[in-house]
């Protein structure tokens, strides 16, 4: 770290003129933190965990604006996708669609002999559908466009090295014209196939008497001569009957989604010998393969080539030409939606003069570092005129932003700015509170969190929670803010709320899986031990009879597990007592036990009469099922 | 003597009988011990004291560990079945707990572990030592018993146990341990008596040295032992007393022990062979003393006072006697019943709800008729609907038929029966037919002709009873609600004027024919009266209840204002009364009906463990009761002294005369730390009559937050203890 290099430097000079010690003292008191974050430097360098730009004090760093998210809404993603699309179709509907146009001029071969004269080219175009599963040939259509004859070797005599561009200017008036009668429709949408032009160049090998002899009169002349031709050109054993040899060559129009859309221009395309693929290979063929690979450039010379003017036009005659090809057209409609939408230029340019304009006074401006020690009785001074943090570089450009980095991300000093004349000062001295303790999302800690998937179907989770946005009031920016100490800040505590920590049982102060968060300990009204405490101490009792401790027993667990708060529910409980505990009492033999106890409720005032008389009944009913049933024998 | 002789002996066998069940081998070889000789000198007998003392403490000693052993495997077996439990909890929902991969590269590895042999051939295997970081523990916790409400225990007269609170503390200050035994008058528990010789040793002893004694002398082992016996005794533990002092310890030891004979207090089980006839209040006895009319529990452990029934006044039956006979047999047939009937009537006929009474009965039987027919089940139907006036309407129009299909007759009045009829009596007077029904074996006939007899010699019930409750008999219009409020809130005001903010505990007033006056002690206390008072219904230190239509939780509410929960016999307009919770509109019932939060466990953010909050909450929602045992302010200082020293405490005021403690029993919200900015508020409220501490929200709180409120400001604003300030950085 330069900064730091810097200040040892500098502090090395003080110490020849002062004391050895008090350099000691302040690397003794600085040289830990400041390791620490020279360390963090690197490693935000290496892997950053987050990005400067990001931060809300150091907006200006951030190159592109988010003016046109103030005014987004998410509703109105679609009505934007639609206008977008609206507008291209109402726009330029009738220019989307394409006509291709091929002036074929010439089939050119040095190896040729100048009486070969012609050659037919069958055009075809493949057009390929790309599934969307990778299924790529899934349709394949083959559309005929056209065939024409061309000259071989036109002016080659004439014009031996005019090249490419004499001949397009001054079209000869032997050239062929052929548009494809379909147009091609570029829709933005439809961008799943690709485009194929395939020319099969036929050339009869016999020359040809005239130019404007009909294809079937040439291939029935010229038999003989091809066959003596190719003996010799190629060495190959040619059947007798061969008089004519086939190129062909594929000149791919535009790839799916129109990626590299052919423009409108002269072409030179490298014919292949057809044949060779059907043809046993020999030596010469296959040296022939290696050398193209050596030097493509050559293949111009060595290889057969048509020549050919390719252009878009917008109607099917192939009058107009259309201006711009259709690749750019496509790109283009995107690129002016956006710009239209977003008024871009307009809005960013007034703004950069803006911070420019604030940002030119300051740079002059000078901040002194004051690093205070030995208990604020020592101190250096480090000063410099930019507004780079001194331990991680980062240029902050505004002195706000450089006293908010300082605090946020070097905790480990007390930052203190005091304004001075010339620029600023700031006191910086070593953190006694900073506490390292782990400072992030609890939740990462615990390991408890679990699956969501097993193997033998969808477990519990705990519930996690993360904040997704958080948009505090914020203060409008004020240097006054740094001029006195930090204070605890309380906003920042409490981000993240939820349940962001592993909870114990209360009574085994195990580890509450997530499955058991839902089951509160303390559901039920009366633990255990308090049940069986109350059945103890009724025992204990020496001048109560066995029967009315039974009952007693019996009563007090009943209200206890129905926490019976009030006179009103008395008679309820009575009745549901008889329900629930109706055969005990029998069994047990405590049915006039029973009967006492609700003449003792009515003598506290909590039964009428009327209630004695139906719980009774209601037992007497259930002792007679019992005695129906055969369960008990029939009471005394 | 003056005992009957047989009855000693046959309880001295029964003793022995004990005895020797409980310790076999005690009882082993006697007759080698001591030569039997009628001339038995004095020192003889002490020797023969001495040694059987020695063998019985030996073999008590023996039995004791033996028990101690026995609740040990008990103990250990329940905590095998609890653990077993909770994995069969465990495993019912699918859950995989997360596998999180040791990372152990980041980790410089430092030592090595190698293993290297003797053998050259083998090669030297070696594994990297790594240093595992240590994991921060779970903070301490003592243990203590989960509570769902208050318990009351009585102050402890001895120190239960010297506390630990490390080494340095004993030794840097001793003075503390010997001030807090002072505080218990240097009583601390398991102090063994000094002589050693508690009751039952003392029974055991003179039993067996008297059998060793008589051994030779015919017959003689059915008499009481002889003096010689205690006098010995009197002098090997000369601190027992005199001879005759033994003597009867001896014999009341006796009586208390024998089983067969029961104390005279107590009546035989009234289902049981020996039921006897006996008075009324005999019957109802142990079920008058022990029934707690507050919590509606028998031997209650949170109302030490209980009001005798006697002096409170009933439910009286809502139906007179019917005037028509029950059947063809009834008892009104009797010749004379008649003439009787009229001149009872006369004396009811002030009583306009009698009339409304008889013109309704006719349509009650037929009701009660139709439900006969339809089954023996109809009974429980009603079982599921909410309470209180609804219900109390129904039953009041429904007869009540019994099954009369297997009923018996019997003609001998039981002891059983005879003191049933006496309970009953009271209860439905002259309608001999309920009373009947109710006997089961007695048909209306045999009651009333048993009725007469026994009014021959019990006084007049009626006239008894009114002298008792004199206001019902004068039965007042009910005041109008408006004049009750008017009375109430000058009271209320007078309440503020006198300036005291004490707040006492609430007894139940009981001071039969007076007013509740300035004598009074809910007066005094200023406190309203409650259901559970003596006084009448009408009484002036009443609280009215509120009306509210509404949540009752705003001042609007009389209650909320009072700081009293609603009562659910007082305030039926918001909805109290209702048995099922969810249809409480009422929000001032929290405490009673335990509506809590749940709560969660895990370290605090600040100190120690911390309780969490599962589901978020509002501003000024009920989040738990501050449950624990109640006991009195004497013995909070005494135990707050321990508390202070080890500075935790869960001490909390209730009120005047109690403290609520919740280190040994509690529940959750115990965990809740203090805080000087907190999100929680303690209130002490009147709920049916008992304070309680509930603890409500004092903002809104978001789910997963820790909990804290303000130790220091109790609901009395009296600092009885502040630990230590926990106010960390929350300021």
């Amino acid at each position: 770290m330069k900064s730091k290099k810097k200040e040892k430097e500098k502090a090395t000079v003080k110490v020849e003129e002062n004391v050895e010690a008090d350099l000691e003292k302040f690397i003794q008191a600085f040289e830990k933190p400041t390791r620490i974050y020279r360390y963090l430097r690197t490693r935000h360098l290496v892997s950053p965990i987050f990005l400067q730009r990001n931060l809300t004090y150091m907006k200006h760093r951030r190159s592109v604006n988010n003016l046109k998210r103030r005014s987004f809404k998410v509703d109105s993603l679609q009505t934007n996708k639609k206008d977008i699309k609206n507008d291209k179709h109402s726009s330029n509907f009738s220019s989307v669609v394409k006509y291709l146009k091929l002036e074929l001029t010439g089939v050119y071969n040095s190896q040729f002999s100048p009486d070969v004269h012609e050659a037919a080219i069958d055009i075809t175009l493949n057009k390929v559908q790309h599934g969307r599963k990778g299924d790529s040939q899934q349709g394949f259509k083959q559309i005929n466009v056209g065939k024409a004859k061309v000259p071989v070797n036109p002016n080659w005599n004439n014009s031996s090295l005019d090249g490419t561009q004499s001949d397009s200017e001054n079209y000869s008036p032997c050239q062929e014209t052929v548009i494809c009668k379909d147009g091609f429709s570029f829709k933005p949408k439809d961008g799943f196939h690709s485009c194929i032009l395939n020319l099969n160049v036929t050339c009869l090998l016999k020359p040809s008497l005239s130019n404007g002899v009909t294809n079937g009169d040439v291939s029935e002349h010229d038999e003989p001569q091809p066959k003596k031709r190719r003996s010799v050109l190629n060495g190959r054993s040619i059947s007798v009957e061969e008089e004519s040899v086939t190129y062909s060559a594929e000149l791919t129009l535009y790839g799916k989604q129109y990626q590299g859309v052919l423009k409108s221009g002269m072409y030179d395309l490298v014919l292949q010998d057809s044949a060779s693929k059907f043809s046993t290979r020999d030596s010469r063929w296959d040296s022939s393969v290696g050398k193209r690979s050596i030097d493509l450039l050559d293949e111009f010379g060595s290889s057969p080539t048509l020549k050919l003017y390719l252009c878009w036009t917008d109607d099917p005659e192939g009058n107009q030409q259309c201006k711009i090809p259709p690749c750019e057209f496509v790109k283009n409609n995107r690129i002016t939606k956006y710009s239209n939408f977003s008024g871009y230029d307009s809005e960013t340019s007034p703004q950069k003069i803006k911070e420019e304009a604030q940002s030119t006074p300051q740079k002059k401006m000078q901040v002194t570092y004051m690093f205070l020690y030995n208990d604020i009785t020592r101190q250096q001074t480090d000063t410099r005129d930019n507004m780079r943090c001194p331990w991680c570089t980062v240029n902050c450009e505004k002195l706000y932003s450089l006293l908010k980095h300082l605090r946020l991300c070097h905790a480990r000093f007390n930052i203190l700015y005091v304004p001075m004349p010339k620029g600023a000062r700031v006191d910086v001295t070593i953190n006694d509170c900073y506490d390292g303790a782990y400072g992030g999302n609890p939740q990462d800690l615990n390991s408890h969190i679990g699956f969501a998937f097993h193997r033998l179907g969808p477990v519990r989770r705990t519930s996690i929670t993360h904040v997704m946005v958080y948009r505090p009031k914020r203060q409008p920016h004020s240097l006054l803010e740094f001029c006195e100490p930090e204070k605890e800040n309380q906003v920042s505590k409490q981000i993240i709320q939820g349940h962001n920590r592993l909870y114990y049982r209360t009574n085994t102060c195990l580890p509450l899986q997530p499955q058991e968060v839902n089951q509160d300990s303390e559901d039920e009204v009366t633990p255990n031990w308090l049940c069986q405490k109350s059945v103890n101490l009724i025992d204990e009792f020496t001048d109560v009879n066995e029967g009315e401790k039974e009952l007693m027993k019996m009563w007090n667990l009943h209200c206890m597990k129905y926490a019976y708060i009030a006179d009103c529910q008395m008679p309820q409980a009575s009745q549901s007592f008889v329900e629930e505990h109706g055969c005990e009492l029998i069994e047990k033999g405590i049915v006039k036990n029973y009967l006492i106890h609700l003449v003792n409720m009515f003598d506290f005032g909590l039964v009428t009469p009327d209630i004695v008389q139906r719980t009774m009944w209601q037992l007497y009913t259930v002792r007679d099922d019992l005695e129906m049933s055969g369960q008990i024998t029939s009471a005394s | 003597m003056g005992f009957p002789n047989h009855m000693i002996d046959a309880l001295e066998g029964a003793n022995l009988k004990k005895q020797m069940a409980s310790s076999m081998e005690t009882v082993g070889s006697p007759e080698k011990c001591v030569p039997s000789t009628s001339s038995k000198t004095h020192m003889d007998l002490k020797g023969i004291i001495r040694s059987e003392y020695i063998r019985l403490r030996r073999s008590k000693k023996l039995k004791h560990t033996e028990q101690v052993k026995a609740l040990y495997n008990e103990n250990c077996r329940k905590i095998q079945e609890d653990i077993e439990d909770h994995q069969s909890v465990q495993k019912k929902p699918e859950f995989q707990s997360f596998y999180t991969p040791e990372i152990l590269t980041a980790t410089p590895v430092t030592h090595k572990c190698e293993v290297t042999s003797a053998v050259k051939e083998l090669s030297v295997q070696s594994v990297p030592l790594r240093l595992m970081n240590s994991l921060k523990p779970i903070p301490s916790m003592y243990s203590w018993a989960p509570l769902q409400q208050n318990y009351v225990v009585e102050d402890e007269t001895v120190l239960h146990n010297i506390p630990y609170m490390g080494d340095d503390l004993l030794e840097k200050d001793t003075s503390f341990i010997e001030e807090l035994i002072k505080n218990y008058d240097g009583k601390v528990h398991g102090d063994k008596d000094k002589s050693m010789l508690d009751d039952e040793l003392f029974l055991n002893l003179v039993q067996s040295v008297s059998t060793i004694y008589d051994k030779d002398v015919p017959d003689s082992q059915m008499t009481f032992p002889e003096d010689k016996i205690f006098e010995a005794m009197a002098e090997v533990f000369p601190e027992k007393g005199k001879s005759d002092n033994l003597k009867h310890l001896y014999r009341d030891l006796l009586e208390k022990n024998d089983p067969s004979s029961l104390p005279p207090e107590c009546t035989p089980n009234i289902d049981g062979p020996n039921a006897m006839s006996v008075p009324r209040e005999q019957t109802l006895h142990s079920f008058h003393t022990l029934f707690c009319r507050r919590c509606y529990k028998y031997d209650c452990c949170l109302h030490p006072y209980r009001p005798s029934p006697s002096k409170l006044m009933r439910k009286m039956p809502d139906k007179k006697q019917e005037p028509e006979p029950c059947g063809a047999d009834c008892f009104m047939h009797i010749v004379g019943y008649k003439e009787k009937e009229v001149s009872a009537s006369d004396s009811e006929k002030s009583d306009k709800e009698c009339k409304n009474e008889r013109s309704k009965s006719p349509i009650g039987m037929t009701k009660g008729k139709k439900r006969k027919n339809n089954g023996t089940g109809s009974g429980s139907e009603d079982s599921n609907d909410g309470l209180g006036s609804f219900m109390k309407a129904k039953y009041k129009n429904l007869d009540i038929k019994y099954p009369m299909k297997s009923k018996k007759i019997t003609e001998e009045w039981t002891g059983a029966e005879e003191s049933l009829f006496r309970v009953l009596a009271e209860m439905y007077r002259t309608n001999y037919c309920a009373i009947a029904k109710l006997l089961w074996n007695k048909n209306c006939k045999q009651v009333y002709e048993f009725a007469l007899k026994e009014m021959t010699h019990l006084p007049d019930l009626d006239g008894d009873d009114n002298e008792k409750t004199p206001p019902r008999k004068i039965k007042p219009k009910k005041r109008p609600i408006s004049k009750v409020w008017a009375l109430h809130s000058k009271r209320v005001q007078m309440k503020k004027d006198s300036n005291i903010k004490t707040v006492s505990n609430y007894v139940p007033c009981d001071h039969p024919g007076m007013r509740c006056d300035d004598t009074c002690q809910c007066v005094m206390a200023q406190n309203f009266c409650e259901k559970f008072c003596q006084c009448s219904d009408e009484c002036q230190n009443r609280f009215p209840g509120c009306r509210c239509k509404a949540q009752c939780n705003t001042k609007q509410c009389p209650c909320f204002l009072a700081v009293r929960e609603c009562d659910p016999d007082l305030c039926q307009a918001c909805g109290a009364d209702q048995f099922d919770t969810d249809k409480i509109s009422c929000k001032n019932v929290n405490v009673q009906r335990n509506l809590k939060k749940h709560l969660l466990l895990a370290p605090s953010d600040v100190a120690g463990w911390g309780i969490f909050l599962k589901e978020s909450s509002d501003k000024n929602e009920f989040i738990s009761e501050y449950c624990g045992e109640i006991i009195s302010q004497d013995e909070a200082d005494r135990r707050g002294k321990v508390y202070d020293k080890y500075m935790c405490s869960f001490l909390f005021n209730l009120n005047n005369d109690f403290v609520v403690d919740a280190t040994r029993k509690g529940n959750k919200i115990r965990f809740a730390n203090h805080s000087v900015n907190p999100n929680c508020y303690a209130k002490v409220m009147m709920v049916n009559g008992d304070h309680r501490i509930g603890i409500f929200a004092k903002r809104s709180i978001q789910s997963g937050e820790e909990l804290f409120f303000d130790y220091r400001y109790g609901p009395t604003e009296q600092l009885r203890f502040v630990g230590i300030e926990r106010d960390v950085e929350m300021i």
